[in-house]
């Protein structure tokens, strides 16, 4: 046990402690000011706004910011899914792979527009070099640096005093790839090369199994001795390609798409302990950094810190919940001891659809960063967890993704909450509410509403409409209440842009692919305008003063409050649905 | 004792009139006003819809199941608008008595020529009597003059030109005793509707007929002119994206049960009815029922404590408000000074400035010249003098002498102020010591007012003038302080005599010798840092600064122009009325907070309630979550809307009277009201459903 919890603290007390002067590099980049990187950079920035025709000194107000933000992805998004649907005609696609179907293409081209990277198909199966790498890489790029484009408009909006620019959206989403994404990348991708990660355009290859195995009249593989074997196979193909550099991004930018179907539970994805580590800290690395920021921004870090407490707190007991749960099993597994429940020396517990090499703690710990943020890269099947184990991830992301959440667009979700329970305490004790110097008036109340219950509805609609249609029931892996979490999953994951998948679940129907991909955009956009129309308000407003009866944003009460109120949204929107679900299997289970 | 039958009668009454209003509100424009009833109201009629359908064999559950939900429903909306109504009632009952005043009379016009041959008039009364020409009162203008006489009613407002007299304004301020109103001066304001008691007066009118401070009064306490105010709407969008999440839970809820039904070969479980419950549980409509009482019920408040806003709006400000300008004056201190030593320098005694001290008070009428006599009498037992026929010349203060005194007996005797002294004293050759320098600056220092006196150009001594701070108002502004309220004490008075009174009285700063442009400035000044600053007034000089004013609190007994600035009348004219206005507007919001959170809280019992009796025939096991042990499906959802509709009945006392309020710091606040309304909220609902649950077993209606 103690291991485990060392493990724990390790991987916890690594990502604070870089995510913290993460913030100020990028609160230094994001502001323009000089930094070690600027040398080089700063010319190849230049470059960039000479290419794409663009004033680095326009300061735009938030209707243009906004625009801006909307016409680069609607481009992003018709550019990708005619990509995706034309890749047979396209250059690099050496294993001549066909283009995808227009309702796949528009789904994946809206998941990874949206920063979500939910995904339909199996990457390595059916995508070409050139529609992962200028397709689906451009995107898992641009979409962070979007993201915290939108938040620094937003601390912009929160900060000025009168002034209505929020800054270049241009500018910011340059700054952000070429110091933050690329660096930080090339750093990941290094370290998975060393670990022995592939990073080529090569053919696939062939490799010698060290030991044949069968495959059953069903296509499921057998021993080669089974008697139920039809066939023997001896050799496998072995995707080739720019792994490495797909991974680090997918990661950094809380993209989550991976390059092969099983995510990072691959062993040319994730080869390693070290790289488990690696790809794992980059999960939360920037999301928890953009909190960090936000009280350096505000020149006042105990906001940063209230806020960061607030998500951690929530994390710390997913985190401790999932490893609780997958380690005890099932008392089904745990029944007759032949399923090993100790942590001695091998992984034991519920180890259905986890790696032997991560075992039950790797597992969990992955699957609570993943979920919280908005990542939805896997090294586990989160389908296999137990009831409560698989409940926790799909609580996670349907809070709005804002413990921790994605780069950028977890913090300003968060945010949102943070206007809101400022409003019901300001209420509360009689007074306006006011958040950093700012009355919360109806406009930016009408914001923060938005964002704080965008995911929620998005959820419910989405599993609303895949539940009335009677194909949906084909897609199940499982019947009953876990075919119905299967569901729920599906339009969580699509709902919070996180896009990691229960498995099990077969997405790829039209019906199922325009819901997912209508929900995935609508979670991405719906809030970005209300952060934007937000920032633009909070410019206008003027600061009021501060005085002992201003209601502090950043002690424990205040934590304690924030916490309480994105539990109580995600707790009133989701009880129905996890009480038909997880609550119902798990009674099932231990009744 | 006698009061209290008549009370229970008036009450009885306004609830007559309340659950009479409660049915005509159910009008649908009435309904629409208030998004989240609106969808109980439509719930209400869906299921009354459902009922007579299944009286026609379309069954979407058992028939007595619907028509009791449709029943609870529309006492639900009744209930809402009963709260509603009876908040009104005590504003509609204030609006008929103000109404009773506000009668046409027949008006005494003049007009310029006739007022200014009036005041050459020997009985200038007697000659507007004769020559006015009599009108009635709405077709008074403004602009228009006239003339009101003993027992007559004043037909409209306005400023009075000529004259003075005694006015009873208990018709609007509800208070007996009779005012002066007189020509020139902050006491120049009549309001139409209040009687003349003695003598006479010829007015200027200030608002033309249907704008008058009585019409825009009726307007106010009847809830006519009402406007939502910026943060209820924000607190109705929260409500309404509650409303709406719970819809869409609702409906999705429905496709998940026929999901899983389908699944197990079942028929989908839920019934429309119960989900039609499940919504109206759900959905916020504590709050969204009291919501427009409790600001009503604000509004009313204030007006029983005599003062008139003039919008919502203000109230909710003088809940923000973080700095108070109060008038030292009145506020602070007890309007006067008195004198309480006499200090004797360059060798007089005692005694010698006592007797030309009081000398120089004899005729002076002013407070502060009165306590000069009293003093003198208790030390030494002086009394007053006959002066008549003593050759007495009484030197009366002018603005410019800045002292008052006598020439008796062939000396002169003066008092006044340091600097006018020390100036006169030299200017004739007398002197002005440093032992004297020093006793007026201990004085000041000490917040006193020095007072020099002089006998044939000598000094004789200082009368110590006192500031008396009063009682209790330390206590008030350390209150104040702790809610992170910051006060302001202005003054006319010297820098070092306000700083003295400052601190003795506790307040957070002042503003020595004041002038209207200083209060102007500070007010600026505060609001440019970001505070809300609110402050009294009275005079015509206050107006630019009340107008400046986040609050601002106009004397009834004040100006026109200075009424016309603020954005609510003291009709006492009270200056530590600006206290209360504070306590109530806290009070509002935080009865609305309060409120909402208990609203919200109560969610997590009815969801224990509902989810299981929707659910278990799909998932027995789900009978785990039947924490309340509610008897079956039906009573569970029963209770869980009777519930609903009840607390909204038990609430309507607190929605009026607004939570306890107590000074405190935020956060210990919100500390108490997070356990009393959040905690309470979670907990109350868990044992009254079960109450209820246990009732409608016992009476085997399921």
């Amino acid at each position: 046990m103690m291991d485990e919890l060392l493990e724990y603290g390790v991987y916890v007390a690594l990502l604070v402690a870089l995510a913290i002067p993460l913030s100020a590099y990028i609160n230094k980049v994001m502001a323009g000011e000089k930094t070690p990187l600027s040398r080089v950079l700063v010319p190849v920035e230049n470059v960039v706004y000479k290419c794409i025709r663009v004033d680095k000194n326009e300061d735009m107000g938030w209707k243009k910011y906004l625009a801006n933000t909307l016409v680069f992805s609607i481009f992003s998004l018709v550019g990708l899914t005619a990509i995706l649907m034309l890749q047979g005609f396209l250059p690099f696609n050496p294993e001549g792979l066909p283009g995808q179907s227009w309702h796949l293409a528009f789904n994946t081209a809206s998941s990874f527009v949206t920063n979500t990277n939910w995904q339909s198909y199996s990457g390595e199966s059916s995508l070409s070099y050139f529609s992962q790498a200028i397709g689906l890489t451009v995107q898992n790029f641009v979409t962070p640096a979007v993201g915290i484009a939108v938040l620094f408009a937003l601390f912009r909006g929160l900060v000025s005093e009168g002034h209505l620019g929020l800054g270049n959206f241009f500018v910011d989403v340059t700054r952000a790839v070429l110091f933050i994404l690329i660096p930080l990348s090339l750093v990941v991708t290094m370290i998975d090369v060393w670990q022995g990660s592939p990073q080529n355009l090569n053919d696939y290859e062939s490799v010698q199994l060290l030991e044949p195995v069968g495959v059953d009249e069903e296509g499921n593989i057998v021993d080669a001795d089974d008697p139920a074997a039809v066939e023997t196979v001896d050799e496998a193909t072995v995707p080739m390609g720019p792994q490495a550099s797909q991974v680090a991004i997918k990661q950094l930018g809380t993209n989550g798409g991976g390059y092969n179907g099983v995510n990072s539970a691959s062993a040319l994805e994730n080869p390693t302990p070290l790289t488990n580590l690696v790809e794992c800290l980059s999960l939360l690395l920037i999301p928890v950094a953009c909190v960090f920021c936000f009280g350096r921004y505000v020149m006042d870090r105990r906001q940063g810190r209230a806020v960061f407490a607030a998500m951690f707190v929530v994390f710390l007991v997913s985190l401790v919940i999932v490893g609780v749960c997958e380690q005890m099993g099932t008392p089904q597994l745990a029944a007759d001891g032949q399923v090993y429940m100790g942590t001695d020396g091998q992984s034991g517990g519920n180890m259905e659809g986890k790696e032997t090499r991560f075992g039950v703690t790797d597992s969990a710990l992955w699957a609570t960063f993943t979920t919280s943020a908005s990542n939805g890269a896997v090294n586990s099947m989160h389908d296999s967890y137990t009831p409560l184990g698989g409940m926790i991830p799909i609580i996670l992301m349907a809070l709005g993704e804002v413990i921790f959440g994605g780069v950028g667009c977890g913090l300003y979700s968060m945010l949102g909450f943070v206007i809101l329970t400022v409003f019901i305490a300001g209420l509360m004790v009689g007074r306006t509410p006011e958040w950093l110097g700012k009355k919360i008036g109806p406009k930016e109340m009408r914001m923060a509403v938005i964002l704080c219950i965008t995911t929620p509805l998005l959820i419910l609609v989405g599993s609303a409409v895949m539940c009335l249609d009677p194909a949906t029931v084909d897609s199940l892996n499982n019947p009953g209440a876990h075919g119905f979490s299967e569901v729920l999953y599906a339009a969580t994951s699509a709902g919070g842009n996180n896009g990691s998948a229960f498995a099990g679940f077969n997405a790829n129907t039209p019906l199922i692919n325009v819901v997912l991909g209508l929900e995935m955009l609508a979670n991405r956009f719906i809030p970005i305008v209300a952060v934007c129309i937000l920032a633009g308000s909070l410019c206008t407003r003027p600061k009021v003063a501060v005085s002992a009866g201003t209601l502090s944003t950043c002690n424990t009460q205040f934590v304690f409050l924030l916490i309480l109120m994105v539990l109580l949204v995600g707790a009133l929107t989701m009880f129905p649905a996890l009480a038909l679900g997880p609550v119902a299997e798990h009674l099932m289970m231990v009744l | 004792m006698t009061t209290t039958p008549m009370k229970d009668m008036a009450m009885s009454s306004l609830a007559k009139r309340a659950v009479f209003d409660a049915f005509v509100k159910l009008k649908p424009r009435e309904q629409a006003k208030n998004p989240v009833m609106l969808m109980v109201y439509i719930s209400a009629i869906l299921t009354l819809a459902l009922f007579v359908l299944s009286l026609f064999g379309i069954a979407d559950a058992q028939p007595g199941f619907i028509i009791a939900v449709s029943v609870v429903l529309w006492l639900t909306v009744l209930f809402a608008n009963f709260a509603e109504a009876i908040a009104e009632g005590r504003g509609k009952a204030q609006a008929d008595a103000l109404r009773a005043a506000k009668r046409d009379v027949m008006a005494h016009k003049l007009n310029e020529g006739l007022v200014a041959k009036g005041a050459h008039a020997d009985d200038p009364a007697e000659f507007f009597r004769i020559q006015a020409e009599e009108v009635n009162s709405a077709i008074l203008k403004k602009k228009d003059l006239f003339f009101v006489a003993a027992n007559e009613q004043i037909p409209a407002d306005g400023e009075i030109v000529m004259g003075a007299a005694s006015v009873d304004e208990s018709a609007i301020t509800g208070e007996s005793a009779p005012v002066i109103r007189e020509a020139g001066g902050d006491r120049s304001a009549v309001t139409g509707g209040t009687t003349v008691l003695s003598d006479w007066i010829v007015v200027r009118v200030t608002a033309d007929a249907g704008h008058s401070f009585l019409d825009q009064m009726i307007a106010m306490v009847e809830s006519a002119a009402r406007k939502k105010t910026p943060n209820e709407i924000a607190l109705e969008i929260l409500l309404i994206a509650l409303t709406i999440v719970f819809l869409i839970v609702s409906v999705s809820l429905f496709t998940y049960s026929a999901f899983g039904a389908g699944q197990a070969d079942m028929s989908n479980p839920t019934t429309i009815t119960s989900l039609v419950a499940l919504f109206v549980c759900l959905a916020p409509t504590t709050i969204g029922a009291l919501l427009s009482a409790i600001g009503i019920a604000g509004m009313s408040r204030l007006n029983q404590a005599n003062v008139l806003a003039m919008s919502g709006r203000a109230v909710e400000a003088a809940g923000d408000v973080d700095v108070l300008l109060l008038d030292k004056t009145g506020t602070i201190t007890l309007g006067n000074r008195q004198a309480s030593e006499f200090i004797p320098v360059d060798g007089a005694t005692e005694r010698e400035v006592a007797d030309a001290a009081q000398l120089a008070s004899l005729t002076d009428e002013t407070p502060e010249g009165r306590s000069i006599v009293v003093l003198a009498k208790e030390r030494f037992d002086i009394r007053a003098r006959v002066l008549e026929g003593s050759g007495m010349v009484t030197i009366p203060f002018t603005a410019q002498t800045r002292m008052s005194g006598v020439d008796f007996d062939g000396h002169e005797i003066r008092k006044g102020a340091a600097d006018a002294v020390k100036d006169y004293v030299e200017a004739h050759g007398g002197m002005y010591s440093s032992e004297c320098a020093k006793a007026v600056e201990d004085i000041s220092r000490a917040g006193g007012t020095p007072l020099l006196v002089t006998r044939d150009h000598r000094i004789l001594g200082v009368v110590y003038l006192k500031d008396i701070v009063k009682q209790g108002i330390k206590e008030n502004f350390a209150d104040l302080h702790t809610m992170g309220i910051k006060t302001v004490m202005i003054t006319g008075d010297n820098p070092m005599t306000a700083a003295a009174i400052a601190a003795e009285a506790g307040v957070d700063d002042f503003i020595a010798e004041a002038t209207p442009e200083t209060k102007l400035a500070a007010i600026r000044q505060y609001q440019a840092e970001g505070h809300m600053v609110a402050m009294t007034g009275d005079g015509t000089n206050d107006a630019p600064a009340l107008a400046q004013a986040d609050v601002a609190v106009a004397m009834n007994s004040g100006t026109q122009a200075a009424k016309e600035a603020g954005n609510m009348v003291d009709l006492d004219s009270s200056p530590t009325k600006l206290l209360d206005i504070v306590r109530i507007g806290k009070q509002l919001l935080m009865t609305r907070g309060s409120l909402t959170t208990f609203s919200i809280a109560n969610d997590v019992a009815k969801y224990f309630a509902i989810i299981p009796a929707l659910f278990v025939p799909l998932y027995p096991e789900l009978e785990a979550l039947n924490i309340m042990h509610l008897t079956s499906p039906l009573t569970a959802i029963m209770s869980a809307v009777i519930y609903n509709a009840l607390i909204i009945v038990a609430l309507i006392p607190l929605a009026l009277k607004g939570v306890k309020y107590r000074e405190a710091t935020s956060q210990s606040l919100l500390t108490r009201n997070l356990l009393v309304y959040g905690l309470g909220g979670i907990v109350l609902p868990f044992i009254a459903i079960k109450l209820l649950d246990m009732l409608i077993t016992l009476m085997g209606i399921a």
